[in-house]
């Protein structure tokens, strides 16, 4: 992916929508992310306030960012490494290929990173034929594929077992019909010789301690030790809001990040990096590299109500839980961070008038927030995206007066009474005769893609009212 | 210029957030005794797919390490941290295997083949060459977190690589290094001033479920991860 396009999203939202295929291959994978999040989470004692300091942790960071960044920049470089700054997906792309170019690296292999699908860091490679190969086997997949990954987590979630197979035979010569063991085995073959035979190894960040100047690498597969143990060079890509304060600090969000993102009490691998090779040891990279990406994020920062969208740990649950993800995929939202919170970051990262449908892109049902492991309210962020796009557009003398009119009736119980009553007498007849719906095109509009309502014969309120009279206590 | 950019802009966006206090974090109260840790980190580890070997005495260990290594190829070629503990086990258990062979990674001038023109890149990868050629890497975890099953290695005077290349990973520890949780662990650490390049916490075999979440093991790590828990014979 060149450049992010998030502005067709309703085109492949409604191409997505009606892929019974696609649904099928989401189900297979969110729906099972989530049932074994649930029972990691019911095993732990004190979940709750487990989760409560994890967000805790997260608001203090992100609140004191301008000494932690400072500080950690201090550290490791006392360490042995060096810090370099971009203030954009460019610059960081230049950082990478600028120390690549000097080092005479011809190939890079790659651990997973978000944040080097967000700057489209291949393809930056790609032109100065430097040869970037991904590692993760998910993320392998879909470059195979030459797609983009499709969740942050689970990268070809939208692929099955025999889309993969067809894959691996038409571009590695493998056996059609192979069994996951068998295409996982045939990953391993190819990407060993990549790891041996790469100048520099790049992953991503999931946390970094101010205090010590560590960065914290964690996975499942071991390609993000590969790549930053065996190559000459380690470079390191980091979005601003990684930083926490103190090395104690690590323990509460690895305790929470894998057991949301894939239901392990951890990961099978932790890497934490504190600097290049010291003389007594016999391998790990000579030079380690952070490079410190800002593309957007101090935007974030600087809005109060959105903050709190930096918390993310990026642990995809709210992707796994979400139904209009679960629907669409993460490619309809045609950036690298999809799903709900992807939906409340690409308007600020982009701009919210390039992706302007993504944060209607919810059904507010609030599942995202009751599975974020630092309690994001992202239904409460992605409600004040569509405030502010609404407020940016001018409204037609109709919609004022249908708003208005709304609201005089909505605060007099006797006037709302007789206008459901007038509803549900209107929608009777529109139940009967469909064609009626198509006279008014406000109705019809919303009418694609959604059933009428039925009225209950007798209203919630009058059978409220019934209750209480038959049982005066309110039981 | 891009740094001052960064940060002026960190700075701006924050001129008014009010910086909540750090949470409290929650200690382990007194830790639980050596059994009850062990029975824990056994359990935990044994969920994720390690196999944990209890054994009591060094000789028990070395048999358990033995074992694997017959049990893995007819002729193991072994590589062992130069750590006492995986040195000893490693030796002995090579020695009682016949066929057997094993290479310490102790420094980059026993890599075999080396020339003394050669450069130092030059040693380093044919070390890590003769890694990735073994069927067993011996190591010695710093710790045992009882809680995730999880065990701490540091690079130190060591490769990385040991616990990493080989298909079959043997980690060897005495009990005394297991602790309750990670934050002991990661606070133990500190406390020794460690200044290791890179701690590496392992809880199980390599793993991935990528495809259709179908959980496969050994994607580009070892396939099998043994811990050998070593405690004092019984008086």
């Amino acid at each position: 992916m060149a450049a992010p396009a998030a502005d067709d999203f309703r085109a492949r939202a409604a191409a997505a929508a009606g892929d019974a295929a696609l649904h099928r291959k989401l189900d297979v994978a969110s729906l099972r992310f989530l049932d074994e999040r649930a029972q990691v989470f019911a095993a732990l004692p004190d979940a709750e306030a487990r989760r409560d300091r994890a967000r805790a942790v997260k608001a203090h960071a992100i609140a004191s960012l301008a000494t932690l960044l400072p500080q950690l920049e201090q550290r490791f470089t006392a360490n042995g490494g060096v810090v370099h700054w971009a203030r954009d997906a460019a610059e960081a792309c230049a950082i990478v290929l600028d120390i690549a170019t000097r080092a005479g690296v011809r190939l890079v292999v790659k651990g997973k990173s978000m944040v080097s699908e967000e700057i489209a860091l291949n393809a930056a490679l790609a032109a100065a034929d430097i040869e970037a190969v991904e590692t993760d086997l998910g993320e392998y997949i879909v470059q195979l594929a030459g797609e983009p990954p499709s969740h942050i987590i689970t990268p070809a979630i939208h692929l099955s077992q025999d889309d993969v197979a067809d894959l691996f035979a038409r571009r590695l010569g493998e056996p059609r019909h192979a069994t996951a063991e068998a295409l996982t085995a045939a990953a391993r073959r190819v990407l060993r010789t990549k790891f041996r035979a790469a100048g520099m190894g790049v992953t991503g960040v999931n946390f970094a301690s101010a205090e010590s100047g560590a960065l914290v690498v964690v996975e499942n597969e071991g390609n993000g030790r590969m790549a930053l143990t065996l190559p000459r060079i380690h470079v390191a890509l980091m979005g601003i809001e990684k930083v926490v304060a103190r090395d104690e600090d690590l323990a509460p969000m690895l305790e929470l990040l894998p057991r949301s993102a894939t239901g392990q009490s951890l990961t099978s691998y932790v890497s934490l990096v504190t600097g290049p090779r010291r003389p007594d040891e016999m391998d790990g990279p000579d030079e380690v590299h952070l490079v410190v990406l800002d593309n957007g994020r101090t935007r974030l920062l600087a809005d109060p109500i959105m903050r709190e969208a930096l918390y993310c740990l990026r642990c995809g649950a709210c992707l796994n839980a979400c139904p209009v993800y679960r629907r669409i995929g993460g490619h309809a939202y045609g950036y690298a961070y999809s799903g709900p919170i992807g939906a409340v970051i690409a308007p600020a990262l982009l701009g919210v008038e390039r992706v302007a449908d993504l944060p209607y892109a919810s059904t507010l049902c609030g599942a995202c927030r009751d599975v974020c492991p630092v309690r994001i309210d992202i239904p409460h962020l992605l409600l004040e995206w569509r405030a502010r796009i609404a407020a940016a557009v001018p409204r037609s003398w109709g919609e004022r007066l249908l708003v208005r009119a709304w609201r005089t009736i909505a605060a007099s119980p006797p006037l709302y009474h007789v206008a459901t009553g007038a509803m549900r007498a209107a929608f009777a007849v529109v139940a009967h005769v469909p064609a009626l719906a198509a006279l008014l095109p406000p109705l019809a509009a919303w009418r694609r893609g959604r059933e009428l309502p039925t009225f209950a014969t007798r209203p919630f309120h009058r059978r409220w009212r019934e209750r209480r009279v038959a049982s005066p206590d309110g039981a | 210029m891009a740094r001052k950019t960064v940060l002026d802009a960190v700075r701006d966006a924050l001129a008014d957030a009010v910086v909540p206090p750090l949470p409290r974090l929650a200690r382990a109260s007194a830790a639980p005794d050596r059994h009850v840790l062990a029975a824990r980190f056994a359990r935990e580890a044994g969920t994720v797919g390690t196999i944990v070997h209890e054994v009591e005495g060094l000789g028990a260990a070395i048999s358990a390490v033995a074992a694997v290594l017959a049990a893995t190829a007819t002729s193991p070629r072994v590589v062992a941290w130069p750590t006492p503990l995986a040195r000893t086990v490693a030796t002995a258990a090579v020695a009682a295997t016949p066929g057997a062979s094993l290479h310490i990674v102790d420094d980059a001038a026993t890599a075999p083949g080396r020339d003394p023109a050669d450069d130092l890149a030059a040693v380093r990868a044919a070390t890590t060459d003769v890694i990735a050629a073994a069927d067993v890497g011996i190591t010695e975890a710093e710790y045992l977190v009882a809680d995730s099953g999880t065990l701490v290695l540091r690079a130190a005077g060591r490769a990385r690589g040991v616990s990493l290349l080989p298909p079959v990973h043997v980690a060897v520890v005495a009990c005394d290094r297991l602790v309750a949780d990670l934050g002991a662990a990661l606070a133990h650490l500190r406390a020794t001033g460690a200044r290791d390049s890179c701690i590496t916490l392992v809880t199980g075999p390599s793993r991935t479920a990528d495809i259709e979440k179908k959980l496969v093991v050994g994607v580009h790590g070892p396939c099998t991860l043994h811990v050998v828990l070593l405690a004092p014979p019984e008086a």
